[in-house]
């Protein structure tokens, strides 16, 4: 099997790995350096392993880990200022049923409120469409982020 | 073997063999146009150009395509471009995201910027690539539908040397693309719509589907007739085509009720539509009568309103 030794700045440290060309990048973060990516279809249709590379939302199932070579990834782990605050109000707002889409709805929500501090219930609808519940807890995800906008 | 043992084992065999890698490939990242037209033209139609993935990987994830070799343009700094003159010129490797935020604050090209954000969601825009959706060209997708009504012109490259055709030539009849293995789409050209009011339409069974169906519309009018229109319609079942002969039909008329509604009938007439699972084809030729008419109702309106607002 191909593979190729790629760097990238994973929550802030410069990490180096020999990585198979054919893994995706949201199996390299989850079995290659244990973090809290979910990976759920694997095909991009639910939301759940999305991270951030160079601060956009994307989904890791959908990226190679050799294309993460030289970028800056950033998963839950990596939101440490934005994090506690988000906590807070998913826990406040019962947004958190089973948890399996958590980091998904994090990052989501983290990015949002990078590129718009104060959005409206349509802004956050829209943010969070990629993303799916097995527990069906959306509005629970909006008014959580709601409330985390607030702070 | 224990039970729990065996349980383990089961479950990481599974994520061993599935999320782990899409499928077996080898892969290369050329850093120059010429190195990508020297690989695909050595691996011809077992080979596939990476750009953003967000088309390819789950066909490759979900075995409907399995190419040997990827070709990964994202290091070919000379395709991620977009350039705004009167036309907009956007290279291979342009993100459906970025054309988002920069036709944001602009007034020109307005189907392009009322399109991309109805494709996907957030995440799969900030990685797909506006030429990469050209060139897939999924039925229901948005962008061959805006290239269409566009007049959009495609810049194509293989070792064999350049061509550039329309976007009527490139989208066959079948929903296919005229683009041999060996060709790469290097940018797209979208003239400029010098204005024209513009709409885009879709009807979806939920909101991360492909549109069942679809209806992009450019509309030129003069003293309240309408000067000519351009109709695309699009959808899971239909392939993205231009509907002429209603087109023509308009073209000169007072827009009205009846003629809204004469549209409509005209385009169900028109239409070529296939029928797939869960949206029969009688049922996608009557919503795309309807979609067309109320995109045309929309753009004509507009018109109405931003003359009105500039006496």
């Amino acid at each position: 099997m191909q593979t190729r030794s790629i760097e990238l700045e994973l929550n802030g440290k410069t990490c180096s790995r020999t990585v198979p060309v054919t893994q995706t990048l949201a199996s390299l973060l989850r079995e290659g350096f244990g973090l809290s990516t979910s990976i759920s279809c694997g095909e991009g249709n639910c939301g759940t392993c999305s991270v951030l590379v160079d601060g956009q939302p994307v989904r890791s199932c959908l990226m190679l880990a050799v294309q993460a070579s030289g970028r800056a990834v950033k998963s839950l782990e990596g939101l440490a200022d934005q994090l506690p605050r988000l906590q807070k109000a998913f826990s406040e707002n019962h947004a958190i049923q089973c948890g399996f889409c958590a980091p998904g709805f994090m990052i989501a929500a983290a990015s949002l409120l990078c590129s718009n501090p104060k959005p409206c219930e349509a802004e956050i609808r829209e943010a969070i469409k990629g993303h799916l519940c097995r527990c069906s807890g959306y509005s629970g995800f909006v008014s959580a982020i709601l409330d985390a906008a607030q702070e | 073997m224990g039970f729990k043992k065996c349980l383990l084992l089961c479950l990481r065999l599974d994520f061993d063999g599935w999320p782990n890698s899409p499928g077996m490939f080898t892969y290369s990242a050329p850093t120059s146009i010429e190195e990508v037209l020297d690989i695909v033209s050595e691996w011809g139609s077992r080979a596939r150009i990476l750009a953003g993935g967000q088309t390819l990987i789950p066909l490759i994830h979900n075995q409907r395509l399995s190419p040997e070799h990827l070709v990964d343009i994202n290091g070919v700094r000379s395709l991620d471009f977009i350039d705004l003159q009167e036309d907009l010129s956007v290279g291979a490797c342009c993100r459906q995201r970025d054309l988002e935020v920069f036709l944001r604050t602009r007034q020109q090209h307005a189907l392009i910027a009322q399109a991309l954000p109805l494709i996907a969601d957030r995440e799969i825009r900030s990685r797909g690539t506006v030429c990469g959706s050209l060139a897939a060209a999924l039925p229901g997708a948005e962008l061959p539908a805006v290239a269409l009504t566009c007049n959009a012109n495609l810049r194509i490259r293989s070792k064999r040397g350049a061509r550039e055709i329309s976007a009527t030539s490139l989208y066959r009849e079948d929903g296919t693309v005229a683009l041999a293995p060996d060709e790469i789409l290097t940018h797209v050209d979208f003239e400029d719509d010098d204005h024209s009011r513009t709409a885009i339409e879709e009807l979806r069974y939920t909101q991360l589907s492909f549109p069942a169906c679809g209806a992009a519309v450019l509309v030129d009018s003069q003293n309240g007739f309408c000067s000519s229109l351009r109709l695309t319609i699009f959808g899971q079942g239909i392939p993205a085509q231009r509907i002429n002969e209603a087109e023509s039909f308009v073209e000169g008329e007072r827009p009205s009720t009846e003629l809204v509604d004469e549209l409509a009938t005209r385009i169900r007439k028109e239409v070529r539509v296939d029928s797939v699972p869960g949206i029969p084809a009688d049922y996608a030729r009557h919503v795309a009568g309807s979609l067309g008419a109320r995109a045309f109702k929309r753009a004509v309106a507009q018109r109405e309103a931003v003359t009105a607002g500039a006496q």
